[in-house]
């Protein structure tokens, strides 16, 4: 998957063709970009579960931020391959809670899953940091030196 | 207006404001207790609500604001602020006073005891 600019829309104000605009605007980045999680989700295609992503990009990293609910610390394995970050982890149902009492509604999903990211840069894969709290993966990627934006000043004569 | 009751998930136009989500559940049955897992990740543990009132438990929080330093610009976003919320009836079984939520990555765990009397009695044959 590849990376698409995000862009915020500029609300419009009580205008009811703006609105419409808007409508339009949202159904058209529907089916850009969010057609292959949906079905995924929805179990239209596969009935695996993709964690939902943010990607924000600065001078000297990456940073990207995914929700995983329900797994443990342990149960997460984040690699750099390339230019490619991936994520991959198993959510397991917790014996000890089936074993207390049937279950009698099920929605969450359990098993393994795997998403990745094609990131911008070249990343320092042994300066990355991650941290997961409250079911939030964050992971702090720093960029290479080579790959950072250089300024060079040039003196007009 | 016309658009004023479009899902707010989709008006981008109020993209500020958090938007309702449903988490997805997972509930379990024994014969003393009920257990509840709602996933709901990110969300500030001082905004989680777990109330009973009458026949009805409801769930509730809000994800915590992170903060994204002002150098970042986002290059992809589908994560949103938003609120969970949902509600479920309960039957008279469930003894209101003896509830326990704990939450845990990501995952609000609420559990339900069931009163003495709504427990199956054991009558030993002579």
């Amino acid at each position: 998957m590849n990376l698409i600019p995000h862009r915020r829309a500029v609300p419009a104000a009580r205008d009811p063709f703006g609105e419409l605009l808007d409508i339009q605007k949202e159904m058209n980045n529907l089916f850009n970009f969010s057609l292959d999680r949906w079905t995924r989700d929805m179990g239209l295609l596969e009935s695996e579960w993709t964690p939902s992503i943010d990607v924000h990009d600065s001078k000297d990293n990456i940073l990207v931020r995914a929700d995983v609910p329900g797994l443990k610390k342990e149960g997460l394995d984040i690699s750099i391959e390339g230019d490619r970050l991936v994520i991959r982890g198993e959510k397991k149902s917790e014996k000890e809670t089936h074993e207390k009492g049937g279950l009698v509604r099920s929605e969450r999903f359990y098993g393994a899953f795997h998403r990745q990211i094609q990131l911008p840069n070249a990343v320092d894969e042994t300066k990355a940091k991650a941290n997961y709290k409250d079911g939030v993966l964050e992971l702090v990627l720093p960029k290479k030196e080579e790959a950072r934006p250089k300024q060079i000043k040039i003196d007009i004569q | 207006m016309l658009f004023q009751n479009s899902p707010q998930c989709f008006n981008s136009a109020k993209a500020e404001e958090p938007c309702v989500r449903t988490p997805v559940v997972n509930i379990f049955e024994s014969d003393n207790e009920v257990l509840v897992e709602a996933e709901m990740p990110g969300v500030a543990k001082d905004s989680i609500l777990v109330e009973i009132e009458q026949d009805e438990l409801r769930l509730r929080g809000r994800t915590a604001e992170t903060q994204t330093g002002k150098e970042y610009t986002t290059l992809y976003s589908e994560r949103r602020p938003c609120e969970y919320r949902r509600v479920f009836l309960i039957g008279p079984d469930i003894a209101q006073d003896k509830i326990n939520a704990k939450y845990e990555n990501g995952t609000l765990c609420v559990r339900l005891e069931k009163s003495q009397k709504a427990l199956p009695k054991k009558i030993k044959v002579e």
